[in-house]
């Protein structure tokens, strides 16, 4: 299932010798952001980043008039890429990466770092070592923006017609919902009559259905392929006339398709759903139902795969939920098939295939279904990732054993590079009380509950730096000890918390890698206060100001002698 | 190019401007609580009420949805500017005159008691967090229910919403800290969240002493 290049351009290989016309911008945010931190400094240090080549300050970026000496600005140095310092990116991603791309930079190097909410507020009793925070923090993020690379919109078209497995109570509500609304339905079920366990009651729907002109049913029938990708699965059946309903080969194979759209009715689990869940690759739990994967990502950064599970195959369900929950599917399925094409343009992952030994450990972590293993010559397989499905969520990179993957912007080697700046200014005395204390922060829980701090004007300790990742599960045990080397006082790991994580388990991996480097750690003696792990709701200020609060009071008192 | 008067300031600005926004460009203050400039305007609270002179005498308007017209004369700190924003003050204090916020800035406007009396809510029903939901974020897990004294922020249905993404957009932006995520997702992870009463029974297929669980109706 793995989409065709056909639609979506090849990715470019990461840019790092090329750094780009880099421009920053730092907004004073009226005396918000200026009344704390000296911007004057702040545009001159940056100006001195390699690869800025413009740097400037303005009461206001984010106004009407802002936005246009903003593009003016662009457009006069030729501007290839550009960070804007002021508030949160997550109100202002949107609005700056529009105002770029009508000046001509392409929206995935737009990068922005939040010095007001991150630096001027809850450091503002300090205006000194909060300017000196966020100069770091700017300069970790023209890093970050510096190696970046122009995704172009994957686009994928979503053709208009369903595949429903399974002609119970739940399959045949859905086909009736979604045929009534104009949607050609094909009902695919294993058994000579429709009905399912319900049968004896549902003799009205199965009128209903089988004389429906908008829904072809298909009897005796299983599915035995799915092929093709998001928006058009191409789906490979097997019919048979016996009366063991249990053995899906065999029998004649037909091919149907495309849909936009596929439900999975198949009521309680047996053995061919296991089969149908690895065709489709549904996640199932221990009893072998499949779950709901709610996908919790900003909309335009993932492309929905067209899947929806409804009935009894979720877990057991009465008669009245087993409708519900088909109407909730034939709604979801009705409102992805309107969306007629989806773009997605989050970064993708890429597999170095000279380093792949196909070991699949990337094929059971992603959380988007995006890997497969496919057979090369030798024996070995390869991993190769959909770039649809792709999320660039970099849980594929942390287990990679033999450092294969990558994702555009978050490699390691970027990722050190922004370390090296955050911890820059330590690395040429001994390492002291004074250097910094580094924070790898997942964007949904960490960095969202220290931007929330910092709206509510608590305060943390100054010596901080925030490294913000899409996913804690990015993280490797060798970029700790990295940071450890490069003179960090300590190092504070945030994830969302347990069975929260955005992309399923990433704060588990992330977990693992915090054993393996607090091993290590420990044998080279540092004191285990020096590296921790936590979970931060991310709508809990005050637990964030607390948390790093205690944290850095930790690390000045073991101090970072040894 | 436009040319307005605001507060005896000549102002040059671009067609499609708002009031509010010519203003701050020249650095001439009116207060706001239901702006956001991230978000669309929404002329909720009220508080960044100007005067514009009008041929039937001056006129009050919101200037963060109001368009800057040509030759139009706009006062910011008239009598009549500084008590409706007063009274919107009194209101807000009235509502949430325990949120910190809320007391600063009706300070800032003068304002230190109310005398109205209102049910004292977090919520001031500026609607930044449901415009961030549909405006920023793209989904619309939240929204503005019922009307009137009713009024209020609201999931659909009250239940857990399905289209949250629990990215804490919403309670980044809100001024006086009234949401949570909780609120909204109730942090469950599927879809069906209302409850169904089970009573245990007897089951009449194995040994008596087995039993099962049986729905007995909700």
């Amino acid at each position: 299932m793995v989409a065709s290049f056909s639609t979506v351009q090849p990715v470019g290989r990461t840019a790092s010798h090329q750094l780009g016309r880099i421009g920053v911008f730092i907004c004073e945010c009226g005396d918000k952001v200026a009344g704390v931190l000296d911007v004057e400094f702040l545009a001159e240090s940056a100006r001195r980043l390699p690869g800025t080549i413009y740097a400037g300050h303005a009461p206001y970026w984010c106004s009407a008039d802002g936005r246009e000496r903003l593009q003016e600005t662009i457009r006069a140095e030729r501007l290839e890429r550009i960070v804007v310092a002021g508030c949160s990116p997550r109100t202002h991603r949107r609005l700056f990466q529009e105002t770029a791309a009508e000046a001509g930079v392409d929206r995935a190097l737009v990068g922005l770092v939040n010095i007001r909410e991150g630096c001027a507020w809850p450091h503002r009793g300090e205006a000194g070592a909060a300017t000196t925070r966020a100069q770091a923090q700017i300069g970790m993020e023209v890093v970050h923006v510096a190696e970046l690379t122009p995704r172009p919109r994957a686009e994928v078209h979503i053709t208009p017609a369903v595949l429903v497995i399974g002609g119970g109570l739940a399959g045949m509500t859905a086909c009736l919902e979604l045929a009534d609304a104009g949607v050609p339905v094909t009902l695919v079920e294993r058994a000579p009559t429709l009905g399912g366990t319900a049968a004896p009651d549902t003799r009205d729907l199965t009128d209903a259905v089988q004389t429906h002109p908008g829904i072809s049913v298909k009897l005796n029938t299983h599915v035995a392929n799915v092929d093709g990708s998001v928006g058009s699965y191409l789906v490979t059946t097997t019919n048979h006339k016996m009366r063991n309903t249990s053995t899906p080969r065999g029998g004649k194979r037909t091919q149907h398709g495309p849909f936009g759209a596929i439900i999975v009715a198949t009521g309680v689990p047996d053995q061919e759903t296991n089969e149908l869940a690895k065709l489709l690759r549904l996640p199932q739990d221990a009893q072998g139902y499949l779950p709901e994967c709610r996908i919790r990502l900003r909309p335009g950064t993932y492309v929905e795969r067209g899947v929806y599970v409804c009935g009894s195959a979720h877990y057991p369900c009465d008669a009245a939920e087993t409708q519900f929950q088909a109407y909730s599917a034939a709604s979801r399925a009705l409102r992805h098939l309107r969306r007629v094409k989806m773009t997605a343009q989050a970064p993708v992952a890429q597999v170095n295939a000279e380093k792949c030994n196909g070991c699949g450990d990337c094929l059971t972590v992603c959380p988007f279904a995006a890997v497969t293993l496919e057979e090369r010559l030798e024996g070995l397989s390869l991993s190769v990732i959909d770039p649809l499905l792709c999320t660039g969520c970099g849980n594929c990179v942390s287990v990679c054993p033999v450092g294969a993957v990558t994702v555009a912007g978050w490699a390691d080697s970027q990722l050190e590079a922004q370390m090296r700046l955050a911890l820059g200014e330590a690395l040429p005395q001994a390492p002291s009380s004074q250097s910094p204390v580094l924070i790898f922060a997942c964007e949904w829980s960490g960095y969202a509950a220290a931007e929330l701090a910092g709206a509510q004007k608590l305060s943390y300790p100054s010596s901080v730096r925030m490294i913000r990742l899409d996913c804690s599960g990015r993280l490797q045990p060798g970029l700790i000890l990295k940071a450890f080397e490069m003179g960090a006082a300590g190092v504070l790991v945030l994830g969302c918390e347990p069975k929260v994580c955005h992309y399923e388990r990433g704060n588990e991996r992330a977990a693992a890698a915090y054993q393996q480097a607090e091993a290590i750690t420990g044998l080279l003696g540092l004191p285990s206060t020096r590296l921790q792990i936590a979970w931060t709701p991310p709508d809990d200020g005050p637990a964030f100001a607390e948390l790093v609060t205690r944290f850095v009071e930790g690390v000045e008192e073991v101090g970072v002698g040894k | 190019m436009i040319t307005l008067t605001i507060d005896d300031h000549q102002i040059e600005t671009q067609p499609g401007r708002t009031l509010l926004e010519a203003a701050r460009e020249r650095g001439i203050w009116i207060p706001t609580l239901c702006h956001h400039e991230a978000l669309e305007p929404y002329g909720g609270c009220r508080l960044c009420v100007v005067e514009l002179e009008t041929p039937h005498g001056p006129r009050l308007v919101a200037s963060c949805t109001y368009p800057c017209e040509e030759a139009a004369v706009v006062r910011t700190d008239t009598e009549m500017v500084r008590q409706s924003r007063q009274v919107a003050a009194e209101l807000l204090l009235a509502r949430a005159g325990h949120i910190p916020f809320i007391q600063e800035l009706a300070a800032s406007l003068g304002v230190h008691s109310t005398p109205f009396s209102l049910p004292v809510d977090d919520c001031i029903l500026c609607a930044r967090c449901v415009r961030a939901c549909r405006g920023i974020v793209g989904v619309a897990a939240i929204s503005m229910v019922a009307r009137g004294a009713a009024r209020e922020v609201a999931s659909p249905f009250h239940i857990s919403s399905a289209d949250c993404i629990e990215c804490a957009t919403c309670v980044l932006v809100c001024p006086t800290g009234a949401i949570t995520l909780h609120d909204i997702t109730d942090r469950s992870r599927t879809l069906h969240t209302w409850p169904t009463e089970y009573a245990r029974r007897a089951c009449r297929l194995c040994e008596y002493h087995a039993e099962t669980w049986l729905e007995v109706g909700r």
